[in-house]
């Protein structure tokens, strides 16, 4: 028996550290995995979600998730305000309701937020334009523009989103841009426009919408979803100047570095054409009609893919950044125009578009304040010479400068019957 | 001796072993020892009173069933959380064992004020005084923060009578150790909770020690659905139909548990899909998505931290979860009674550290760390 204890030892030895090793092997794969809640906004120890709320604990850490659910509607045997009763996502207020009620609001609101402290939100044009005059602060406020002013539609979104890419009836429509779980300030927790040291990204694909959080990643954080990657024809617009620009969006790089300010603009090309493309049918309450199809390709509109160039009609010339010549047809991201959530113009249009504050509001239909003639000579100068002559690009003055531009110039609509690169 | 010998010899000595190791177990299951262990005739040995087990100002007056002392008598007499009471080892509710807590908690965490971070039982001397009734029972209600440890507003036991001795009479007697998968009577019942179906850990009694040595709870795939009163008050007490850990606590925290509740209230939402309105029980751990990586994925292996329920008792402890087959419950997020954190939460989650705090609720959502 000795002989054979003798033999064995050997194994055992082997045995106990073939088991370390499985073990320490075991214990090295745990803690592994990790998720971006820590990395996001909300999620942030330092300046995430704390609710204020009479009945909730003061003593939950930032960015707590009990901030936003609440397990079973009740901490210390009642619900904390806003009471009602439980919610779905065991939210702790009203899912959506409409346009200006929504959960996300209850925080992201300048009135009266849950948000210890509350929450400044700026507009696009503030924090990649630079325009820090603008005096919108919040999110419900930028889904709150009445006429002239436009919003982007909560319900028309839902009802959009609704049975796709995983949506379904009980979705928060902002959920349809935004990962709550992983969504970045962009800048992150700062009243201040952008800089390349304080960029976050805010935004997830609703293309690629997953209800897994480490499957639905922000759009934006890769360099790969950049503008750059989009196309090498991107020139980012200047940045709001008083006399003299000199910088670029969206974060301020130098006018001499285009190269920089493209790799640092999210690709919202795409990320927009997953619901706006040439393809869906968006219908918009507040117009009373489907959205205009959106074709970036170089088939569609001349703001995208589509070649411009033609100098023998009288179409004006471009402004800086932008040079005649210097590209065979500049692409522009969505945003360049666009505020993402509403303005104080139509169609979301920026109030601050290449540097420029539009000084009226843009009415759709009616340039007879002018607004429509300085937001596009932001970036070209139009002539006024000859007749309106659509076939041939003519602004006579006769009728301009009171004409929308809207009237001839709009997404995937060609004024002229006979030539459709105008 | 010639190999073939060798292990014949080898395996008779196991199987020997492993019959004396559950006969012991078995004999183990029961109360053993003299009567007068745990019963005293006359309350008067040598002048001297026979009720000796009971606990802080509780008399030593004879008690009912002639036992010589109480609940707490005997379950929180400590200092360690199992103590040897006539060659019985008994668990201690309360204790200041420094190797850790039994799988319910430990009562000494609400000593001293902090009612939030335990089942306030009026034995302990200890009442509730932030809330006025179980969270999440119906109104009016009845128990208000009368809680016991048996009896009609305790836990344990039938339920249904006020002494909480008499819910329980018998039980030790006959227990059921190990697998509970009747439950028809309290002795065959999970921990003596009438009605609840479980595993009983064989290894670490009453402990949830580590993946490989933890107490197996019992779950469903859907949570009650509200009928009747019936659902938990029954002529001979109160149990809940499904016969699942979650259930039970849903006796008298129902708008918690049940799909559609009373007094207008949604309890967790009208089915068992998401959105939830509450955080359900009762439900599947998804097999899909951040939760396929529940406890850290490869594997699952079973977390005593955030543990989940079986839809069928098992035989023997596993030491994996399965998502996509096991359940969430109750105590995947609290335990019985008491823990050192607030509202019985199996975690620190009021951390200043937010990893920390919300260390347990990722082991099931992994993607929101």
């Amino acid at each position: 028996m000795a002989n054979e204890l003798n033999y064995k030892r050997p194994f055992i030895k082997i045995a106990v550290l073939s088991a370390l090793l499985v073990s320490a092997v075991f214990f090295y794969i745990v803690p592994a995995h990790a998720g971006p809640y820590l990395d996001s906004a909300h999620g942030d120890s330092a300046y995430g979600v704390k609710r204020s709320a009479t009945g909730f604990p003061a003593d939950y850490p930032i960015g707590h998730c009990a901030h936003c659910h609440e397990q079973h509607a009740r901490i210390n045997g009642a619900e904390p305000a806003p009471a009602g009763g439980p919610d779905d996502y065991l939210l702790f207020d009203e899912n959506y309701s409409s346009q200006t009620v929504d959960f996300c609001f209850d925080c992201h609101t300048d009135v009266s937020s849950y948000q210890t402290g509350g929450i400044t939100n700026r507009s696009y044009s503030f924090r990649a334009g630079g325009w820090t005059a603008d005096t919108l602060n919040d999110i419900l406020e930028a889904f709150s523009y009445s006429s002239p002013g436009t919003s982007h539609g909560l319900y028309d979104i839902k009802a959009f989103i609704t049975g796709k890419w995983g949506y379904t009836a009980d979705s928060n429509p902002c959920a349809a841009c935004h990962n709550p779980h992983s969504a970045q300030g962009d800048p992150e927790n700062s009243d201040t426009a952008k800089s390349s040291g304080s960029r976050g990204w805010p935004v997830s694909r609703p293309g690629m919408h997953s209800k897994d959080n480490n499957a639905w990643g922000l759009w934006g954080d890769d360099a790969t979803e950049r503008m750059s990657n989009y196309t090498a024809n991107y020139q980012a617009p200047y940045r709001y100047y008083a006399v003299t620009p000199s910088a670029l969006e969206p974060q301020g790089d130098i006018i001499s570095d285009p190269t920089s300010a493209s790799q640092s603009t999210t690709d919202f090309v795409t990320f927009c054409t997953d619901c706006h493309s040439d393809t869906n049918t968006i219908y918009s309450t507040r117009l009373g009609r489907d959205l205009y199809k959106i074709d970036w390709t170089i088939n569609g509109d001349k703001h995208g893919g589509k070649a411009s160039r033609d100098v023998t009609y009288n179409k004006g010339t471009i402004k800086l950044p932008y040079v005649e010549g210097s590209a065979t047809n500049y692409v522009l991201s969505c945003l360049d125009c666009h505020e993402p959530h509403g303005s104080q113009n139509a169609f979301l249009l920026r109030a601050e578009v290449n540097g420029v504050v539009i000084s009226g509001a843009i009415t759709a239909d009616d340039n007879s304040n002018g607004a429509w003639t300085e937001f596009c000579e932001a970036c070209h100068t139009v002539t006024l010479t000859g007749v309106d002559d659509p076939c041939n690009g003519g602004h006579g003055p006769g009728s301009w400068p009171n004409k929308a531009c809207f009237d001839c110039h709009k997404h995937s609509y060609y004024r002229c019957p006979t030539n459709s690169s105008l | 001796m010639k190999p073939g010998n060798y292990i014949k010899s080898s395996t008779c000595y196991s199987l020997i072993f492993i019959m004396l190791l559950f006969f012991t177990i078995e004999a183990r299951a029961a109360v053993v020892g003299k009567c007068s262990n745990c019963h005293t005739m006359h309350n008067s040995q040598n002048n001297n009173v026979m009720v000796t087990y009971t606990y802080g100002s509780e008399t030593t007056d004879a008690k009912i069933f002639l036992l010589r002392g109480t609940c707490l008598g005997c379950h929180a007499r400590g200092p360690d959380k199992i103590e040897d009471i006539g060659g019985n080892d008994t668990p201690q509710v309360y204790h200041n064992d420094a190797t850790g807590d039994l799988a319910g908690g430990n009562f000494k965490y609400i000593i001293g004020g902090a009612d939030a971070k335990g089942h306030n039982s009026i034995e302990f001397g200890n009442y509730e005084d932030t809330l006025e009734g179980p969270p999440g029972h119906h109104e009016p209600d009845n128990i208000l923060t009368d809680l016991t440890c048996a009896g009609a507003r305790g836990c344990h036991g039938k339920r249904k009578e006020g002494n909480p001795l008499v819910d329980i009479k018998g039980s030790h007697h006959k227990n059921t150790d190990g697998k509970c998968d009747t439950a028809d009577q309290v002795y065959n019942s999970y921990r003596f909770l009438w009605g609840v179906k479980g595993l009983e850990n064989q290894t670490d009694k009453w402990q949830n020690k580590t993946p490989n040595s933890h107490n197996e709870y019992f779950g469903s795939t859907t949570p009650m659905t509200f009928a009747s009163c019936n659902d938990c008050h029954n002529p001979g007490g109160k149990r809940p139909q499904s016969n699942t850990i979650s259930g039970f606590c849903s006796t008298c925290h129902g708008a918690f548990h049940f799909m559609g509740w009373m007094d207008s209230d949604p309890g967790i939402g009208s089915d068992s899909i998401s959105p939830f309105m509450r955080h359900p029980t009762d439900v599947l751990l998804p097999g899909s998505g951040e939760y396929a990586d529940y406890n850290g994925g490869a594997g699952n292996p079973y977390s005593i931290v955030a543990p989940v329920a079986r839809t069928t008792v098992p035989d023997t402890v596993s030491s994996s979860a399965a998502p996509g087959t096991d359940v969430i419950m109750c105590l995947s997020c609290h335990s019985a009674h008491a823990t050192d954190y607030e509202d019985m939460l199996r975690w620190d989650f009021k951390s200043s550290t937010l990893s920390t705090a919300l260390s347990g609720c990722n082991v099931c959502h992994t993607g929101k760390n």
